[in-house]
């Protein structure tokens, strides 16, 4: 759409159209294989983040803190770290950074970016081009 | 001057001068490794300075596309 | 000899899809009249293929509104040194021959063997993707037309991808 068209559509609040051309945008001209590339890019990102959840514990950051076979055992009231705590969090204090520092501009553009981005990574690339 | 794959597209923006290629997007200057379509089709182009008379002056380069893929097919062919 | 473009009514379905956005004029772009043979003319390129020098900001391709910058490609550049940030144009040609969307060796040649009389010392590449005719008037076309014409160009050669 024009711009005259979009800010037309965002005065009426008319949503239809609004979404309408981010499905556009995402499907290359083609709003139904948009609306599914949406879907996609939720449910990379769900997938990513199942075994990444922010807990109370202080997790190691490196392979070198985690005791090995050979290495005495802590101490008897320390449990070992199990497989799923072997790998670090997200970097929640980044995001809380960036979301206290950029404008809400900067966030939206960084929201359409991880679209893309995490689309990419489901491999079913369905753009002609690269990021 | 330039070059266009869209010939509806190059009438309603009427530049002055345009050569229309019929070929696919992404691919206005030809196929891969066809050097002698590529040189072409810029001489073609720069040849519109003097011919062109009056604008917008769109001329079509005598090629089709199936020809162009069947010549690039060849010579990606010969290369090896 | 009249070939059919292969994706017929192109302008009307883009229109259809994005009221407003595809340019018609009534009047036609005057024609410049041009002395000078092309053996001494001074050429540049620009393109909206995306076609950019590696390491410089990629082209943004996921903001919805479009990208409204434009980038100077030396035009002494190999195609080992230029990379292609875009969505929406298939670039397999490109990939593997970045002539066939963007001639620079063969504009190279041209000059070399003294058919064109030189370059511009860079070429322009931008993206087609933007919904703002007005600022995309007021931003790239003025800002690449002033570049053009500072660095001494006879003549523009434009292309889509």
């Amino acid at each position: 759409m024009s711009l005259a068209y979009l800010r037309e559509a965002v005065e009426q609040d008319d949503f239809e159209k609004l979404i309408r051309y981010v499905c556009l945008h995402f499907g290359d001209g083609d709003d139904v294989a948009g609306r599914k590339e949406i879907d996609k890019a939720w449910v990379e990102a769900l997938k990513l983040l199942i075994e990444r959840p922010p807990t109370s514990q202080e997790l190691p950051t490196t392979n070198q803190d985690l005791p090995t076979a050979h290495q005495e055992l802590p101490a008897i009231n320390q449990d070992p770290p199990t497989a799923h705590q072997e790998l670090p969090t997200t970097n929640q204090e980044l995001i809380h950074e960036l979301v206290g520092s950029q404008s809400p501009e900067t966030l939206a553009h960084l929201f359409f970016y991880l679209h893309f981005y995490l689309v990419k990574r489901t491999g079913e690339w369905i753009h002609d081009g690269e990021l | 001057m330039s070059v266009s794959c869209a010939r509806d597209v190059t009438e309603h923006a009427k530049p002055p001068r345009a050569v229309f290629v019929p070929f696919r997007m992404g691919h206005l200057f030809g196929t891969p490794f066809h050097v002698e379509l590529q040189r072409r089709i810029i001489l073609v182009a720069l040849g519109l300075i003097e011919t062109a008379e009056d604008s917008p002056a769109i001329l079509d380069l005598d090629i089709t596309w199936a020809q162009a893929r069947r010549e690039g097919k060849e010579i990606e062919r010969l290369r090896g | 000899m009249r070939n059919e473009q292969l994706r017929p009514g192109l302008w009307q379905v883009v229109n259809d899809r994005y009221p407003g956005s595809m340019i018609t004029k009534s009047d036609a772009v005057p024609l410049a009249r041009f002395e000078k043979p092309l053996s001494e003319a001074r050429l540049t390129f620009v393109s909206t293929s995306g076609v950019q020098p590696k390491g410089t900001l990629p082209f943004d391709v996921a903001h919805p509104i479009g990208d409204y910058t434009f980038r100077r490609v030396p035009s002494g550049s190999s195609p080992e040194d230029l990379e292609i940030h875009q969505l929406k144009y298939p670039t397999d040609g490109a990939m593997r021959d970045l002539n066939v969307v963007y001639p620079i060796t063969r504009l190279q040649e041209l000059v070399a063997e003294g058919t064109i009389g030189g370059l511009t010392d860079n070429f322009y590449s931008f993206i087609g993707y933007n919904m703002d005719p007005g600022l995309f008037e007021a931003t790239v076309a003025e800002d690449i037309a002033a570049a053009v014409e500072e660095e001494g160009a006879d003549i523009a050669l434009a292309s889509p991808a």
